[in-house]
C-alpha cells in the first residue's frame, strides 16, 4: 500500500542565528537534524550516521583529499562533506550520498531554504 | 619467466622498486617474491613481528607475516595504481590468511580513506586484479572451511598451483591438491589456466 507522503515547512530560527563555524542542532518532530551553514548557503542532515549511529553534528564539515596519484595530495570539495566523528565516513551534504563510494548506505538529507530573514526546513 | 624479488626490510611498495617494476612491465614479466628462509634471522632480513623467534617452528608459522605487511603497502603506497598491469606472486606465503586480510584492508580503506586518498578501488579489488598466490603450503582443514575460505580469497582466480615437492613440507603433487579441490573446473584453472593469464606466451603449453 503506499502511503501519502506531507511534506510540511518549519521555521527554525533567524537565518543570522545559524553561523558559519559550527554545526547547529536542532528538533523536529522527535528528529535531531544537523544544520550546517557554508559560504553560499544551508545544509541539513540527520544527525545520526547511517554506518554505526554517531553524532553526524560532532563531525567534521570540510572537504577532502579527492582521489589521486600515488603520493599526491588534492583538498577539494571545502564545505561539501560532513564527516562521521567516529568511523570518518564522509558523507556528500547535498546528496547524502558517501563519497568515492566508501559504502552504499547513505546520509538522509532535507531541504532548507531562507525566507525574510529566516531558516525553513522541509520535512 | 618471472622477476624473483627476494625480501628484505624495504617493503615491496617502496619506491626503491619502482625502476624493477617499469621493467617488468616493459619486458610482460610478474614480479614473484618466494620465501628464502632468511626471514627474521639477520639484521635486514625481511622482520618477522614480535622479534626473534626461538624455535624454527615459530618461524615456519609466521613468515605469511612478511607477505601480510608487503601486501598491505603495495596497495595503500598505490603501486597497482601507479602500475596496473603488474602482478605480484606470492610464493609459499600460504594464503588461508588472505580472506581476513582483504576485509580488514577494505574495513579500514573506508574509515581511513582521507589518508591514502590515491587508493580509488577497494584494497580487496587491487588483489584481485594484481595478485596472486601459490597453493603451497596449503593449510588443511575440514573441507567445508577449507571451501569458505577459498571462496573468500577468489582463490579459483588467483591460485597457481605449486607442490614444493621434496621438501619436508610439500603438498604431495598427486594427493593434497586432489583431495582438497574436487571440482574440475576449478583444478584447471588452478593446474592451468590462472599460470597462463600471468605468464601468457612465454610458458610452454602442450
Amino acid at each position: 500500500m503506499g502511503g501519502i507522503v506531507i511534506q510540511m515547512d518549519y521555521k527554525i530560527g533567524k537565518v543570522s542565528e545559524f553561523t558559519t563555524n559550527k554545526c547547529h542542532i536542532i528538533n523536529i518532530k522527535g528528529r535531531s537534524i544537523a544544520i550546517y551553514r557554508s559560504k553560499e548557503t544551508f545544509y541539513a542532515v540527520r544527525n545520526r550516521c547511517p554506518h554505526k549511529g554517531a553524532e553526524i553534528c560532532k563531525g567534521d564539515f570540510r572537504g577532502t583529499m579527492l582521489p589521486s596519484n600515488p603520493n599526491e595530495l588534492n583538498y577539494g570539495l571545502e564545505e561539501q562533506v560532513v564527516v562521521c566523528p567516529w568511523h570518518g565516513y564522509e558523507f556528500d551534504v547535498k546528496t547524502g550520498n558517501a563519497l568515492f563510494n566508501l559504502t552504499k548506505l547513505k546520509l538522509k538529507t532535507y531541504d532548507v531554504y531562507q525566507k525574510n530573514g529566516e531558516l525553513y526546513i522541509k520535512i | 619467466m618471472a622477476i624473483h624479488l627476494p625480501l628484505i626490510n624495504i617493503s615491496l611498495g617502496d619506491r626503491y622498486f619502482y625502476p624493477i617494476y617499469e621493467a617488468a612491465i616493459e619486458e610482460n614479466l610478474p614480479v614473484m617474491t618466494h620465501v628464502t628462509g632468511a626471514e627474521g634471522t639477520y639484521l635486514g632480513a625481511a622482520p618477522l613481528a614480535a622479534g626473534l623467534t626461538k624455535y624454527y617452528t615459530e618461524r615456519y608459522i609466521t613468515y605469511p607475516q612478511i607477505a601480510q605487511s608487503n601486501l598491505v603497502n603495495l596497495i595503500f603506497e598505490g603501486v597497482f595504481e601507479k602500475y596496473p598491469e603488474l602482478k605480484v606472486i606470492f610464493v609459499e606465503y600460504a594464503f588461508s590468511w588472505l580472506g581476513p586480510m582483504m576485509a580488514r584492508m577494505d574495513q579500514s580503506w573506508r574509515n581511513l580513506r582521507i589518508e591514502t586518498p590515491w587508493v580509488k578501488k577497494t584494497p580487496s579489488e587491487y588483489v584481485k586484479e594484481n595478485v596472486f598466490f601459490t597453493t603451497q603450503p596449503i593449510d588443511e582443514m575440514p573441507k567445508k572451511q577449507f571451501d569458505q575460505m577459498i571462496e573468500m580469497v577468489d582463490g579459483k582466480e588467483n591460485l597457481l598451483f605449486s607442490s614444493d615437492y621434496p621438501h619436508w613440507d610439500n603438498d604431495m603433487p598427486d594427493k593434497t591438491f586432489y583431495r582438497l579441490f574436487t571440482n574440475d573446473e576449478d583444478r584447471k584453472r588452478i593446474l592451468h589456466d590462472n599460470a597462463l593469464s600471468i605468464f601468457g606466451s612465454r610458458l610452454r603449453v602442450d
